[in-house]
């Protein structure tokens, strides 16, 4: 019997490794539904809290549980909603505040009536559901590019309206406007009874024209600009607030409530990026047209210069709030539909610079096939460095909101990676799938935002989800969310306490040892029996793979995000050394202009080893100085002053009133500043009789003639006492 | 990507307004007539403001100093006698974006148009009022003006002007809604420079009375003030206008005013042994006409016309 036993064992063994290696066999162990995890920490917060999300217009979207914050029933309410969007992504606000208006149990009218007038405006109401994201995206980003967008339209109008103001001073000049008929019509139909344009326009004639007219080049460009502005303001006004291009499983109807267009595409990134380009080579020419606006409306338009400028001109010369203002393009697509699309077209949108959004989609393990390597778009995009990255996941809207925002407002090309429920799974298993997924850091949320600095600590942001960062070995993996999708049950294999061994181990502690190849051993998860047992699953080779993939890739986000270590100072020069050399520097270079002798004879003078401080103080220049020799007296004690000192005349310009009458007197000898007031300009230019007359005229009394110049002929007693009036 | 591509190349260079740029012609006063040293603290504000000559119109009525915006290279009117003020007003009016200086004399303000004058004061819109005072009529040679003093002999009183001389500042800090008063004199160009800074930035009315030396007529009217600076009596206060301290020095003779104190402006303008300069009053909240005026201007004719069909309609039975 117990070789029988054994014998079973050991075939069962066999057959759970080759299971565990190739996912087959022991079929009759196969789930045929999503598994139960066993332990507390895997029940998740129940999804009516997050979901459906109300998105009002140029408002962030907020749960409906939060909208309802303070009702007593809001529970029911949030449930009535919710059933609303059983079939659909998402429903129109006010629908879905009419189903609230069949009351729901136990509601007062008033709760009622209060819930209706908290969902008043324009919005949508969106589920736990992939095919909501476009609509909660067009709502944020209308929001956010709208007030560009007017005030690029009052420039281009401002811009138009002073370039015609030129044309129609230009027509003014013409000879014809004078003319009578003009002039009648001008006056208005009752006017020409009293008045006779006849004799008007013949009296006007005269000095209209000698107006000059503008040239015919400068008139057809100016022309051509405002034509081009008025073809912009139309084309703005009509077009949408922004393209959101998608794939038919995607949709976007209703996002026209936000002012955008639908675009379905089967290749919605190929057709948006084609369209972008071409909206930026359209948006050149409304671009060169402000820029000659400008210029003319100042007169410094100069074609030999500018012509060629404003042909060299394209988008990137536009400044960010004329890209704000341009109606963005949004591509929607899935991971796998990027993959398939091309990923050389993906990289050269992104080097482009272009600003393209791309939302991408990405459901359940979005890692790809099991086995290979899946695609991160949102690394392969950070790669590119300079655009912006988000990555997020429908299981946080409030952080999904936020990071939306932040997309919505870059100006680079903006790549969002966001984790969404499969498009037909049910949003209860789903939304338990999702937050699990987050929990087991399997698809991070982060923020690479290149505005935010030069490294990758300082561009790079990892949002921290729920749970602390765990040590190893973990307790929450991405095999744990597995075991919650339908999709992923072939993965699993559940045993009874029979067929448990010691060859099995639970998948943290599997995953701790597995660095370069899959330890010995059968990976499993407890989970429970419907009646309570707990049971092991045991796991294919690829999802711990999988797991171990997921983990690794976690790691690597989270030393990315780090500063690194702050490196220890240089080995400092001894600092005390420098200070007494930089002082001993400060002192020759004193030292050389007290005794006027040259820094170098100085520096003898000066040991170079003088703790510093004490020659400063104990050490005065002259005490050095008889040893550069008495060859260099100092300048001052040279000159004794004379008895009679000679004043140069001057005048105080500040209170000259610019009256010109000493400039009468001699134009060589005043002169006016800058500021048009007078000064001495040559004291030489003029004689003492010249100065002492303008000093008695000047009306401001600010001019003093000062002692002649020797040699002067004019001078006589009588002058020079005339003169000290004004000393 | 943004800012790729720079834009310098095309962009006009900044505008640099000299002085130069707010010369008109070549200014006929007689040599050392105090109207020179007005125009040149003008054209220097303008200049240190930057404003666009385009910008400015000087408005004026007829006199000697009526000639003045022949002398400014901007926009300007040299109107009527004695109308310069409604002129003014009906520019700034229909141009609220322009700079509005009105200048006047003393028997263009004080006499023909002393009815323009009150009412002006009272519209508060926001001009600059220049009057410049020499106390004569120049222009036309010599006759007694308002301001001209007791017993001062003229070609119409050879005996002397038998009347006191009116005082155009007590007269116009009693009009209502007064908003600001001022006097500066011509020979101070510090003084005289600060006061019309400080009157162009006054949101309304500013009226600036200039005491100016005419040469030619009443070359002794100021001499007193101009052989002795104590005849000046300085007003000061933190709000007031200030000069710098080496000019503040040279005028001993101070007194702090405070500028919203009306009682004791009235008391400081009627004083006749010393000539107060700087500013007697301001109160920047007085209402202003122009506020009014400029109402609707960017209506276009059709939608003018509409509201006044709308309003005849109203009497429509
Ligand atoms: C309606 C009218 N009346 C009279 C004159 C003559 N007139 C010309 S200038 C002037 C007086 C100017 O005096 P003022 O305003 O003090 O200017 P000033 O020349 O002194 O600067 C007079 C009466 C006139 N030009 N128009
Ligand atoms: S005379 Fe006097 S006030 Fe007149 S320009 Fe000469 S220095 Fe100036
Ligand atoms: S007459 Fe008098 S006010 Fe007129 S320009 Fe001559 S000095 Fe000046
Ligand atoms: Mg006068």
């Amino acid at each position: 019997m117990t070789a029988e036993r054994d014998k079973q064992a050991a075939v069962e063994r066999q057959q759970i490794r080759t299971f565990h290696i190739t996912g087959r066999g022991l079929d009759e162990f196969r789930p045929a539904a999503p598994l139960r995890l066993a332990g507390d920490e895997f029940a998740t917060p129940s999804s009516e809290r997050a979901y459906p999300l109300w998105v009002a217009k140029g408002k962030r979207p907020v749960p409906l549980w939060d909208l309802f914050d303070g009702l007593e029933h809001r529970a029911q309410m949030v449930a009535a909603i919710a059933g609303v969007l059983e079939a659909r992504p998402w429903v129109a606000g006010a629908e879905a505040a009419k189903r609230l208006l069949l009351p729901v149990e136990e509601c007062s009218e008033e709760e009622l009536l209060e819930a209706r007038a908290r969902m008043a405006g324009e919005a949508i109401v969106a589920g736990f559901d992939s095919r909501a994201l476009p609509a909660v995206y067009a709502s944020i980003l209308s929001a956010s590019r709208a007030s560009a967008r007017e005030r690029f339209a009052e420039r281009m109008k401002a811009a138009r309206d002073g370039l015609s103001e030129l044309i129609a001073a230009d027509d003014a000049h013409a000879p014809e406007a004078a003319g009578a008929a003009p002039l009648a019509a001008a006056l208005g139909g009752q006017a020409a009874v009293y008045l006779d344009a006849e004799l008007l326009a013949r009296t006007l004639r005269a000095p209209v024209e000698g107006a000059r007219r503008m040239s015919p080049e400068r008139r057809a460009r100016i022309e051509r600009a405002i034509a081009t502005l008025e073809d912009a303001l139309q084309s703005t006004a009509a077009g949408p607030a922004f393209r959101l291009f998608h794939p038919p499983e995607l949709p976007a109807n209703g996002i026209e409530r936000w002012g955008g267009w639908s675009e379905p595409s089967l290749e919605p990134f190929h057709d948006g990026m084609m369209f972008c380009q071409r909206q930026l080579e359209w948006f050149v020419a409304p671009l060169r047209a402000l820029r000659l606006a400008r210029l003319e409306s100042v007169s410094a338009y100069d074609p030999a210069i500018h012509d060629e400028a404003l042909r060299r001109l394209d988008w990137q010369a536009a400044s960010e709030e004329e890209l704000a203002a341009l109606a963005p393009v949004v591509i929607v697509e899935t991971t796998e539909g990027l993959a398939k699309a091309s990923l050389t077209g993906f990289s050269r949108a992104l080097r482009s610079g272009m600003p393209l959004q791309l939302l991408v989609t990405r459901s359940g393990f979005g890692v790809g096939e099991l086995g290979e390597a899946g695609i991160e778009p949102g690394y392969l995009a950070m790669v590119h460095r300079e655009s912006f990255v988000v990555q997020g996941t429908m299981a946080r809207p409030a952080e999904l909101s936020a990071l939306l925002e932040d997309m919505a407002a870059s100006l680079r090309p903006a790549v969002a990676v966001i984790a969404t429920p499969e498009p037909d799974a049910d949003p209860i298993e789903a939304w338990e799938e999702l937050s699990l997924l987050d929990r087991a850091h399997a698809a991070p949320s982060y923020r690479y935002d290149p505005e935010r600095g030069e490294t990758w600590a300082e561009r790079f942001e990892i949002l921290p989800g729920p749970g602390e960062p765990e040590e190893e070995p973990v307790s929450v993996t991405a095999a744990h969310a597995a075991a919650l999708s339908r999709r992923m049950l072939d993965h699993f294999r559940v045993l009874p306490p029979s067929a448990f061994d010691g060859e099995q181990v639970e998948l943290g502690g599997y995953l701790a040892e597995y660095r370069d190849r899959p330890p010995l051993g059968i990976p499993f998860l407890w989970v429970l029996s419907p009646d309570g047992e707990r049971q092991r699953a045991i796991c294919t080779r690829e999802l711990a793979a999988l797991c171990r993939d997921r983990l690794r890739s976690w790691k690597a986000a989270r030393a990315l995000a780090s500063p690194p270590a702050a490196q220890a100072p240089a080995a400092a020069p001894d600092a005390g050394q420098a200070r007494a050399e930089g002082a001993r520097q400060a002192l020759l270079r004193l030292v050389a202009s007290l005794t006027g002798q040259e820094a170098a004879a100085a520096a003898a003078a000066i040991p170079a080893s003088a703790p510093a401080p004490a020659a400063a103080a104990t050490a005065p220049a002259p005490a050095t100085a008889p040893s550069a020799g008495p060859s260099a007296p100092a300048p001052s004690a040279a000159a004794p002053p004379p008895a009679e000192e000679a004043v140069a005349p001057y005048i105080e310009s500040y209170l000259c009133t610019s009256c010109n009458d000493c400039r009468k007197i001699n134009p060589r000898l005043f002169a006016y500043d800058a500021n048009q007031q007078a000064y001495i300009a040559d004291p030489t230019a003029g004689t003492f009789a010249e100065l002492v007359r303008a000093a008695e005229g000047c009306p401001a009394k600010c001019i003093h003639p000062g002692t002649p110049l020797p040699g002067d002929k004019t001078v006589t007693p009588d002058l020079l006492a005339r003169a000290a009036k004004y000393r | 990507m943004v800012g790729l591509k720079a834009e310098w190349e095309i962009a006009p260079a900044p505008r640099e307004c000299t002085l130069a740029e707010y010369k008109g012609a070549e200014a006929r006063w007689c040599p050392g007539c105090g109207d020179h040293s007005v125009l040149s603290a003008v054209q220097k504000m303008a200049r240190d403001k930057q404003l666009p000559p385009e910008k400015i119109v000087v408005v004026s009525g007829i006199g000697c100093s009526s000639r003045f915006p022949h002398y400014m290279s901007s926009y300007g009117f040299h109107s009527l006698h004695g109308r310069p003020l409604p002129v003014a007003c009906g520019v700034k009016s229909r141009r609220p974006d322009l700079h509005v200086f009105a200048v006047s004399g003393d028997g263009d303000c004080c006499a023909i148009g002393a009815g323009h004058w009150v009412h002006a004061i009272r519209y508060n819109m926001d001009i600059t009022i220049l009057m410049l005072d020499n106390s004569i009529y120049g222009l036309t040679k010599g006759q007694t003006s308002p301001t001209t003093r007791l017993g001062r002999a003229s070609n119409t009183h050879p005996h002397g002007s038998p009347l006191p001389p009116l005082n155009p500042l007590t007269v116009t800090l009693g009009i209502s809604n007064v908003s600001f008063v001022a006097q500066t004199v011509d020979w101070n160009p510090p003084h005289l420079s600060a006061t019309i800074h400080a009157a162009h930035d006054h949101p309304g009315t500013a009226f600036v009375r200039v005491l100016q030396r005419c040469p030619h007529f009443t070359g002794d009217v100021y001499a007193d003030a101009l052989e002795d600076r104590s005849h000046v009596l300085l007003l000061e206060h933190p709000d007031g206008i200030t000069l710098e301290p080496a000019m503040r020095e040279r005028l001993k003779n101070r007194i702090e005013h405070d500028p919203r104190d009306l009682g004791e402006a009235f008391q400081l303008a009627a004083r006749t042994d010393v000539y107060p300069v700087g500013l007697f009053y301001r109160n920047p909240d007085a209402v202003r006409y122009d506020l009014v005026t400029a109402h609707g201007l960017g209506k276009t004719p059709a939608e003018k016309l509409g509201a006044i069909e709308q309003a005849i309609e109203r009497f429509a039975i």
